[in-house]
């Protein structure tokens, strides 16, 4: 259970432009387990959907990793993913086979003029000797998978006369098709209702059960991280400020960027009807000029006006098991929430 | 869909109707008629008397009303039964028969190499956005499409009488101009073919390369080009089945057009370039007012216009699952 599946040591990637370097991914580090749920949680821009398209080695024009390594563990021997030519059939091999990932936008992330059935049969094939019918077999069994009424006719269908959640179910039976041994999840219920999200969830969840794979969930909200992840990383400007198991961050998180995090959540009953919600306060620097020293400090309710703004903290075992890059990680006191509070 | 296509039809057939009565109307909308006209420009000097006049007018059905003369010739156009251009006095599917060849033997070339040229260059340049080659081919576009056609024939004329020696004027070197067809008058043709067809033909790869460009540029961002990289396809495979599928869209809908324009479009680069094609034969008879020839040679291109709607349509519906039949 607790064999390595995947490390990432200090991955760095960068856009480069006229207007300047963006250092999307600044030296994240992280492991992360076999069948193990990992929840990656920031806000927008925080560099969370770039790192996870740095493993598959899909990081758009003009990003770039610059450094660290991405060891990828398969039958004993470890494959450093961030060496490879993006383009080579080795990384290809992998992609879609062994780590698959599944969209935000499950209507622009399909193909409008292909079939379902065509573009989840198309990923079978490329990476397993499947005929056509038997990829056709397949494809209506992985649609079973997920949970699709009537598979024999949904394969045939366009994307545009599917809704929103099958449309996603159809992505997810794209991305387990070929049985792969991590599954990146970006995001994959922000763009479904309320309704649909759950029973998205749920399906998730399940199928982790039934096939054991590993699942990394990229979020933004903190509601799904309590449902469906072992353990949290917290990441601000590119960097992962915090790293624990779920309990111990929302119980007891360490950085004061994930306790503002945790308290921005509206929860029923604690505002007055008109009172104002809890906003953390100012906004990410303007990436092409980060500040020197913590990357928070301008936000930080504990800035001592001096380390904080000149010396990088570095990531430190606070609690057992519980990581922070805070230079008063431990002896600042931040509050918790209970679970239950942060699940809608 | 066969639905589709019986209702269509039904709607082609009213369309060219309505087409014929307005293309007659417009015809004659020009003070006189072709009498007049003849007059005109024959009488150097010499005077036609009224009982001439009178007489040609009766010849041509010309003092009939208008009602029965259209009725007349819709009925014998019907019947396949073009009649006689009053110019030329030939008949006009013999006219056409001359001419329709030639014409098409300079626009059915242009037509394929526009779409063979034009489609990859346009693919690659929005792959290698801002490459030198990119550059280039923007460059060259822009001026293909801003130079008047004509221009641009008579600066090809330029060049290749000065430079290459080449019989420039016409589709044929002067001995073989008035030979019968023969291996070595094809040949000919072949040889005096190529600055028609650029002439013809730059506009159209001009404006295709940037349409695909551009379409191509927001395709390439598109999650779904995305989605298909993540499942492990090779960039080449993924490009030609995703995203240049959805891009080729606004090129196929165009494709109606080029039926009409093969037959028409080339009129001002073929009276610059002293082409016998279908182009100056449809401006003279209009110009003279030659009924029957125009208004036949109209209602063709109409037909081929509905036509080329109606095969556009139905690319496009096969190119897009999202376009229902309504």
């Amino acid at each position: 259970m607790s064999a390595t599946l995947l490390e990432v040591r200090n991955l760095q990637t960068h856009f480069v432009s006229e207007l300047g370097r963006v250092r999307a991914v600044d030296g994240a580090s992280f492991r992360l387990e076999s069948g193990q749920t990992l929840g990656i949680v920031g806000e927008s821009g925080c560099g969370k959907s770039i790192m996870s398209r740095s493993i598959l080695r899909i990081v758009p024009h003009p990003g770039e990793i610059v450094g660290g390594k991405i060891l990828y563990q398969r039958d004993g021997e470890s494959i450093d993913l961030a060496a490879l030519d993006p383009k080579s059939a080795e990384i290809r091999a992998i992609r879609g086979a062994e780590i698959a990932m599944v969209f935000q936008e499950p209507m622009t992330s399909l193909s409008p003029v292909h079939t379902i059935g065509d573009q989840i049969s198309e990923a079978i094939r490329l990476h397993q000797l499947f005929s056509k019918a038997a990829a056709r077999e397949r494809t209506i069994e992985v649609l079973s998978l997920v949970g699709m009424p009537r598979p024999e006719g949904i394969i045939d269908r366009y994307p545009h006369e599917l809704s929103g959640g099958m449309r996603q179910r159809a992505m997810i039976a794209m991305a387990l098709s070929c049985e792969p041994r991590l599954l990146i999840a970006d995001e994959p219920t922000t763009a479904l209702d309320v309704t649909t999200q759950a029973q998205i969830l749920a399906l998730l969840r399940r199928l982790q059960g039934e096939l054991g794979m590993a699942i990394m969930f990229i979020t933004h909200d903190l509601g799904v991280i309590a449902q469906m992840t072992d353990h949290v990383i917290v990441m601000y400007m590119g960097r992962i400020v915090e790293s624990a198991d779920v309990d111990s961050l929302f119980y007891q998180p360490q950085h004061p960027y994930t306790g503002a995090l945790l308290h921005s959540i509206p929860r029923l009953g604690s505002s007055q009807p008109g009172g104002k919600l809890n906003v953390i306060r100012g906004s990410i620097p303007d990436p092409y000029a980060v500040p020197g020293g913590c990357p928070f400090h301008n936000r930080c309710r504990f800035n001592d006006g001096d380390r904080c703004q000149s010396e990088t903290p570095i990531m430190r075992e606070v609690r057992p098991g519980q990581f922070a890059s805070c230079h008063y990680a431990g002896e600042v006191d931040l509050e918790g929430i209970a679970l239950a509070e942060a699940t809608p | 869909m066969t639905a589709y296509v019986i209702r269509r039809f039904l709607q082609m057939i009213v369309i060219m109707l309505i087409v014929s009565i307005v293309a007659f109307i417009v015809i004659q909308l020009p003070p006189g008629d072709f009498v007049d006209a003849y007059v005109t420009t024959i009488s150097g000097g010499e005077t036609f008397t009224q009982e001439t006049i009178d007489a040609l007018r009766a010849q041509f059905g010309l003092d009939e009303p208008f009602l029965i003369q259209y009725v007349k010739w819709i009925s014998n156009v019907l019947r396949g039964n073009y009649g006689v251009s009053f110019q030329h006095q030939r008949t006009v599917a013999d006219l056409l028969g001359e001419r329709l060849p030639l014409t098409l033997a300079i626009t059915l070339p242009t037509a394929v190499l526009v779409y063979l040229i034009a489609i990859p260059i346009g693919i690659y340049s929005a792959l290698n956005q801002y490459s030198l080659l990119d550059y280039l081919f923007s460059f060259v576009g822009f001026i293909g499409l801003a130079i008047p056609n004509f221009l641009f024939a008579i600066i090809l004329l330029y060049i290749g009488s000065q430079y290459f020696d080449a019989n420039v004027a016409g589709l044929f070197s002067p001995e073989y101009e008035l030979a019968p067809w023969s291996f070595g008058k094809f040949l000919d043709l072949l040889s005096n073919l190529w600055i028609p067809v650029i002439v013809v033909g730059t506009a159209g790869t001009a404006g295709t390369i940037r349409v695909m460009r551009g379409m191509m540029l927001d395709e390439m961002r598109q999650p779904y080009v995305e989605t298909a990289r993540a499942k492990g396809l090779s960039e080449a495979r993924l490009i030609f089945k995703y995203p240049v599928r959805v891009a080729i869209s606004p090129v196929l809908s165009t494709i109606g057009f080029v039926l009409p324009a093969l037959i028409s479009g080339t009129a001002i680069v073929a009276i610059v370039l002293n082409l016998p094609t279908t182009g100056p034969l449809l401006l003279n008879a209009l110009l003279a007012q030659d009924m029957l020839l125009a208004g036949s040679m109209i209602l063709f291109l109409s037909l081929l216009t509905v036509i080329g709607t109606f095969v556009s349509d139905l690319l496009l519906i096969w190119a897009d699952p999202r376009i229902q039949f309504e």
